[in-house]
């Protein structure tokens, strides 16, 4: 397994999950045209599980409901004992059913943020950073707490 | 730190339009797919689960990616459709308790109506999806006002926070740039001048959805923007927020007078910011006209409650007749139901039928302040029409489509509102009536209580003359001298009664004294007698929290003519 090194300054590699064409064409228009991101994506889960392997993602954006899987159940795979990845990298639902993955997130670590469907594409980087910037806060505040008491 | 976001805005152009230019063809494609599901689903009188599926998967994705490539009436639409499907999915699961599925007549008209419903939402998904025109996107339209937009929006956005006075705090840029990670627009104002300016000379600039105001740096800012969104100000009903180091009682007070929705303590962190801004929305929501649903198909119901509540109406679905009564008897006041949707599916054996019902609710008196709106999807329709006619407000027919069904409810509780409005007011206005004021009172009491906030109350009438004619001076002049957060209301002994929420006795004392010569230059020869306690003291000497009549009887005691 491979130590994973997350950026301070933002997420840049996104692995995107998403079976719908039209939704993968406006993230990957916000995120690399807007925000300045490197986007890799995916239409099934299954392809998601590969494509981990070898690329290493700071973040992964999920699609609730994949024609093979379902995303919640994707999540934890990713950051299971088989992951390709350690630590796995954060998770962001974006979903019409945000409800639903908001449950979810509760109980998966990974999980760090949900975006509804629809958004708004001029400000879909911007809501990934603030995401990302309050996983980081969190993750410091651990590991700070992990040290006093070790 | 948040990336540079690129800055071309033709560039942007460019790469928007060719995107949302491939996307009518795909949303059409994609509603064929629906229609090809939803034949199958009628093929078999609705019972396919696969095809239901398919039909709400393709309606699913048409919902998420529509709104998301600017086009949110399409999208509206097809999340109308999803609900619909899913409602029914939900009601045809296989692990249904067959002891507790319809029998077999009502869930082939269950079927039926809404085969019907779902092709009508098919058929406008069709004329959306057939009018789709790439400049019509709103993500082209924003792209456009972020290129003529003034510096200073960060980005786009329906959510718009103005922060006012933050140019030399340390602390705010944290909060703007965590604003814009939520999705929000922010505009930094550094002083009075560019407030003005932002507000009167700059037309371009969009309407705020909510103002903070470093009261720290700005203390004279509140003056203006009370005044900007004050009835008449260009900002009209924006919530506005204040920041301020330490803020006592007093300043909190001061400023729920002139119109703020509250005082945090700096520094503010957007989250707090975002979390009290989501309070006032609930707060407002609790102020949306509320409809009643009564239908006997809860997946039919389940629709017509999703359209309902995305047009901004509190809808919510009564299981039976007996619960509808019960709901509309208990509230009074500008709380209660404002309307009550009727749908007659054909009753099912021992219910009572929807002629009957709507006649009893024609004859009780509970249903006086509500309007009724009958949607009948009986057939044939002809023996009935004439007979609810009489008995509703409004009358549909089923299939709904959404767009005109909503439109018709708000306009029917925009009435039921009105009509309640006029029987809470003396005449035109503006004085309350008793138990009107009774009503509001023990409102503003309990929620004084909580708060620990202060409430003064006063009673005054005109005495000296045969003051009959004369009250409409001093009503006159209290309706220009009242603030909005005021209530003025008939008290006892045929006096005035006047609700200063926020407000210690000696500003109330200091607010209303000078009424007494205004109001006898007005009429000259008018004397006033006035009385004022506070809430806190008639608690406090009675030992227990007293009753609204006995705070009205309290500063009504305390009057004294000068």
């Amino acid at each position: 397994m491979m130590a994973s090194t997350p950026n301070d300054d933002g997420p840049r590699r996104i692995l995107l999950v998403e079976d719908d064409r039209d939704v993968r064409s406006i993230v990957e228009l916000a995120l690399v045209d807007l925000g300045g991101m490197e986007v890799l994506t995916c239409a099934t889960g299954t392809e998601a599980l590969r494509k981990l392997k070898s690329y290493q993602a700071d973040m992964v954006l999920l699609d609730l409901a994949l024609p093979d899987m379902d995303g919640v159940a994707l999540a934890a795979s990713m950051s299971g004992p088989d992951a390709p990845w350690t630590p796995p990298p954060p998770v962001v639902f974006l979903t019409g059913s945000p409800e639903r993955a908001r449950q979810a997130a509760a109980t998966e670590p990974s999980v760090i943020g949900v975006l509804a469907k629809p958004f708004d594409p001029m400000t879909l980087a911007v809501s990934l950073h603030a995401l990302w910037d309050g996983w980081k806060q969190s993750e410091t505040k651990r590991a700070r707490r992990r040290w006093f008491k070790g | 730190m948040i990336a540079p976001v690129q800055t071309d805005p033709e560039t942007v152009r460019v790469r928007l339009r060719s995107t949302v230019a491939e996307y009518p063809a795909s949303a059409r494609a994609r509603v064929t797919s629906l229609a090809t599901a939803m034949a199958r689903l009628r093929a078999t009188d609705g019972t396919d689960g696969a095809a239901l599926a398919d039909a709400m998967s393709s309606a699913h994705k048409l919902a998420g990616s529509a709104g998301s490539m600017g086009f949110p009436a399409l999208g509206q639409g097809a999340a109308v459709l999803e609900v619909l499907l899913k409602a029914r999915l939900d009601r045809e699961a296989p692990n249904e308790d067959p002891e507790e599925a319809a029998p077999g007549e009502s869930r082939a008209r269950g079927a039926a109506l809404f085969l019907d419903q779902a092709d009508l939402l098919l058929d406008r998904l069709r004329c959306q999806v057939d009018a789709l025109c790439v400049d019509a996107s709103t993500l082209l339209t924003a792209a456009q006002e972020s290129v003529d937009a003034t510096p200073g929006v960060v980005a786009p956005s329906e959510r718009r926070a103005f922060v006012m006075g933050a140019a030399d705090s340390d602390a705010w840029p944290e909060l703007m740039e965590r604003l814009v990670g939520y999705g929000w627009s922010v505009r930094a104002l550094p002083d009075g001048d560019a407030i003005e300016a932002a507000a009167a000379r700059n037309p371009r600039v969009p309407v705020p959805t909510l103002i903070l105001v470093d009261l720290d740096a700005l203390p004279g800012a509140p003056a203006v923007v009370s005044r900007l969104t004050g009835p008449r100000g260009v900002w009209g009903g924006v919530p506005w927020l204040l920041a301020a180091r330490q803020p006592s009682v007093r300043v909190r007070a001061e400023m729920a007078a002139v119109g703020a929705a509250g005082v945090l303590a700096a520094p503010v962190s957007a989250e707090w910011l975002l979390d009290r801004h989501a309070t006032l929305c609930a707060a407002a929501r609790e102020d949306m006209p509320r409809v009643l649903i009564l239908d006997t198909d809860p997946v039919l119901a389940t629709m017509t409650r999703h359209v309902l509540d995305g047009a901004g109406l509190l809808a919510e679905v009564a299981d039976t007749p007996d619960a509808l009564w019960k709901e509309v008897a208990a509230p009074t006041g500008p709380d209660g139901v404002d309307v009550v949707v009727l749908t007659d599916r054909g009753a099912p054996s021992g219910a009572p039928a929807v002629r009957d019902l709507a006649g009893a609710m024609r004859r009780d008196p509970v249903f006086e302040g509500s309007r009724l709106v009958l949607v009948l999807s009986t057939s044939p329709m002809d023996a009935v029409v004439g007979d609810l006619a009489d008995r509703a407000d409004v009358l549909l027919t089923g299939p709904l489509d959404p767009i005109p069904f909503a439109a018709t409810v708000r306009a029917q509780a925009k009435r039921a509102r009105e009509r309640r409005g006029r029987g809470r007011l003396e005449g035109a206005g503006p004085v309350l009536t008793a138990v009107a004021l009774a009503d509001a009172l023990a409102g503003l009491m309990a929620r004084a209580r909580r708060l620990r906030m202060p409430l003064t109350m006063a009673w005054m009438a005109e005495v000296g003359v045969g003051s009959g004619h004369r009250e409409e001076d001093l009503v006159r002049l209290l309706r220009e001298t009242l603030r909005p957060s005021d209530r003025l209301g008939r008290g006892p002994a045929d006096g005035l009664a006047v609700i200063l929420p926020f407000t210690p006795l000696d500003e109330g004392r200091a607010f209303l004294d000078p009424l007494r010569g205004r109001l006898a230059a007005l009429a000259p020869g008018a004397r006033l007698t006035m009385g004022l306690t506070t809430l806190e003291e008639a608690d406090r000497d009675a030992g227990a929290d007293v009753s609204g009549e006995g705070l009205l009887a309290r500063a009504r005691a305390a009057a004294n003519a000068v």
